[in-house]
């Protein structure tokens, strides 16, 4: 019987910025890509998601064992654009996301009801962009390493 | 114990005056310092008689001294008890209210009749069965919680009465001794009970008691069924420098007696824990099981979230070859990443809910060292049956440390699967489950599992052998081939719309952004619907399929 071992991440080309220089860049990231669809297509109501499991830290094993992940919170709204904006609203935050060097991934789900988008950085990175009953945005790092670590504390369940 | 007859006749209103006039004799008593200290023969009297009325004087304070602790102790124990019989009190006329607003009556014994005429309904069966469990556990913990004042007082007048040293300092220091000494042990966990009974004992405790028991007895809760997995978690905590100092002493005495493979197994316990705090520090994590003493294995669970509040929860169980120091660290990235899938799907579709999930590795799961022992072997149900008992309980745990039960899903992994097939065949709280890469779950009928029609799910991997094996062991038949099971898809493509990665091999179900994740998250998230079903069966389930009339 094969061993049961985890799967382990593509190994990340070049030295790769820090987990904090990398949180900024996607916190801007993602109000970049929140105004651009407030512009376009009308403020929303979004929010942190209440089921969110917030700040999401995991060490991902690799070349780097002290190198982490982090998903961040996910953002969302209640309800979506109008249905015949929604492939509009994604090549929206697609293009926001290639000025912040991400590359489209690709389509996950295209189907009535259903639409959702990602992208990937050079790191491993990956934003979520979809659409169903709700409207959600995910971002999520590739492995970095903290420059200060936040403390355990502060992020035990409460 | 006592019994209910006993409590409802206890008057602690009655208890409470004899509290109020006791703690009344104290303070008269502690004002007579003043007095005292008057009374003391002055420095000025130079005679004979002076060395007597110092001697006189000295036993008169340490007399009275003594009696302040007494009767201090006896206030003090008083004002508990009456604290404890109130509580009782309440806890018994809630078990009392809860019977009389379902159609229960309690007898003078405490004995539970449902006053209902004969049920036929299965479901309403189950259903008066827990209503009338949950009255009997709020009576026995109310009887436990006023047997144990009732000790508690006993204990404090018999010592009052056998003296206490109220010691030569102040009357206001002989009474703060006395009302320390008038303070209740914590009641201990009852021995043998269900993981209701503890959880009623846990919650039956004041909060100063229930820090009291975290901080001096952890290991009455880190482990324990029923308990909250906050308190859980402080527990174990609070035990890791114990158990890695134990740890280290057994090495060292083990390297001094040459045994090489104890030393061995020890190193590996130790590292685990390393690994343990490794991933406690990533924060939002709950330390769920701690347990050193294993044969061969240091055993743990660590949940990504919050398991007292999650909406949906999940109990991931791994299989062969998996251990703490070395898989704890990547599957509790797997378990964050399928949080973090399931979450956003249960916001984007809607159903709502927040998830946590559980990595257990709370048995010792079969290793290569072990291949050709029967008694641990991958090869034989051994080690899934020792797991699955603690499994099993460990689930049924989580429902009855909180108010409302989660949406409960069990994922269980090549070996895993088998020990989750064994626990599921146990009666317990699991809502869906999900076996992959399974050789086996154990039975070859999906009757056994206690878990509804239609919410039982099999993922199969292409190229992923060991999901072939089925029947080769006595494990049960090639889930492949049980009747009742949903298969779900593990293959790339774009059924419905949807575009996900495919999994290959044993070993990439849980992979990010792969269709098997997916699958195995709406699931978890409780959006059946979203999962995009697949019949994956490949060559080797050619090979695995079973003679029908053989099992």
């Amino acid at each position: 019987m094969t061993p049961t071992t985890p799967a382990q991440p593509a190994a990340s080309p070049g030295p790769a910025p820090t987990m904090e220089q990398v949180l900024t860049d996607y916190t801007a990231m993602r109000e970049e890509m929140v105004s651009a669809l407030a512009g376009a297509l009308g403020e929303r109501a979004w929010r942190e998601s209440p089921n969110s499991p917030g700040l999401r830290r995991s060490r991902v094993g690799g070349a780097d064992p002290a190198a982490e992940q982090v998903g961040l919170v996910t953002w969302s709204f209640e309800g979506t654009y109008a249905v015949d904006a929604w492939h509009g609203a994604a090549r929206l935050v697609a293009e926001v996301g290639r000025r912040h060097h991400f590359t489209d991934g690709g389509i996950t789900v295209d189907r009535p009801g259903d639409l959702e988008i990602f992208g990937v950085d050079a790191h491993g990175g990956r934003y979520t962009f979809g659409m169903a009953t709700n409207t959600i945005l995910t971002l999520r790092t590739g492995p970095h390493r903290w420059e200060h670590p936040p403390e355990p504390a502060d992020q035990q369940p409460t | 114990m006592v019994t209910m007859s006993q409590v409802r006749s206890w008057r602690p209103d009655t208890l409470g005056l004899v509290a109020d006039a006791m703690v009344q004799r104290r303070r008269t008593l502690v004002a007579l310092q003043d007095e005292m200290d008057d009374g003391a023969p002055p420095s000025t009297w130079v005679s004979e008689s002076r060395e007597a009325a110092v001697a006189s004087h000295t036993t008169l304070r340490e007399s009275l001294a003594d009696l302040v602790a007494e009767v201090a102790q006896v206030a003090a124990a008083l004002d508990i008890a009456v604290d404890a019989v109130t509580r009782a009190r309440v806890e018994l006329d809630e078990a009392l209210a809860v019977a009389s607003a379902n159609g229960f009556s309690i007898s003078t014994t405490g004995r539970v009749t449902d006053n209902r005429d004969t049920l036929t309904d299965d479901q309403e069966v189950a259903d008066r069965r827990a209503i009338r469990d949950e009255i009997v556990d709020k009576i026995e913990q109310a009887l436990r919680n006023a047997g144990h004042a009732d000790t508690s007082l006993a204990a404090a007048l018999r010592s009052a009465a056998s003296g206490v040293d109220g010691g030569t300092s102040s009357l206001g220091q002989a009474a703060a001794t006395g009302t320390a000494g008038g303070q209740r042990g914590v009641l201990e966990p009852p021995t043998g009970g269900s993981d209701h009974d503890l959880n009623s004992w846990w919650e039956g405790l004041t909060e100063d008691d229930q820090a009291s028991v975290i901080r001096e007895h952890p290991e009455w809760i880190g482990n324990t069924d029923g308990i909250p997995a906050w308190a859980r978690d402080e527990a174990n905590r609070e035990l890791i420098d114990d158990y890695r100092a134990d740890l280290t002493g057994q090495l060292a005495a083990a390297q001094d007696a040459g045994d090489k493979g104890l030393a061995q197994t020890l190193t590996e316990k130790l590292d685990g824990l390393d690994a343990v705090e490794d991933t406690l520090e990533l924060g939002n994590r709950q330390l769920l099981v701690l347990d050193i003493t294993g044969e061969d294995q240091l055993m743990a669970a660590i949940a990504y979230g919050d398991v007292d509040t999650a909406d949906h929860v999940a109990v991931f169980t791994p299989g062969f070859t998996t251990t703490v120091a070395g898989d704890m660290a990547g599957y509790d990235s797997q378990m964050a990443n399928l949080v973090e899938e399931a979450a956003a799907q249960s916001d984007k579709y809607g159903a709502g809910g927040t998830v946590a999930a559980v990595s257990w590795l709370g048995y010792e799961a079969p290793q290569w060292d072990n291949v050709l022992d029967p008694g641990s072997s991958v090869a034989s149900r051994a080690p899934a049956e020792a797991g699955a008992g603690n499994l099993a309980s460990f689930y049924n745990g989580l429902d009855a440390s909180r108010d409302a039960d989660p949406h409960l899903t069990a994922l269980g992994h090549s070996y895993g699967s088998l020990t989750t097939g064994l626990a599921l065949q146990e009666q317990t709280g699991v809502d869906d489950a999900i076996l992959f890469g399974s050789p086996g779950i154990g039975t070859s009928h999906i009757d056994d599992l206690d878990v509804s029609d239609g919410h039982v799910y099999r993922l199969e991997a292409r190229r992923d052998a060991v999901a072939d094996v089925g029947g080769l062991g006595p494990f049960g038949i090639d889930p492949s081939y049980i009747d009742g099971m949903t298969g779900l898809s593990t293959e790339d493509g774009s059924t419905g719309g949807v575009e996900y990665r495919e999994s290959v091999g044993h070993s990439d179900y849980l992979t990010q952004g792969s269709m098997s994740q997916h699958n195995m998250a709406s699931i978890v998230a409780g959006v059946p619907e979203q999962t995009v079903e697949g019949d994956t069966r490949g060559f080797g389930d050619i090979l695995s399929w079973p003679l029908p009339w053989t099992y």
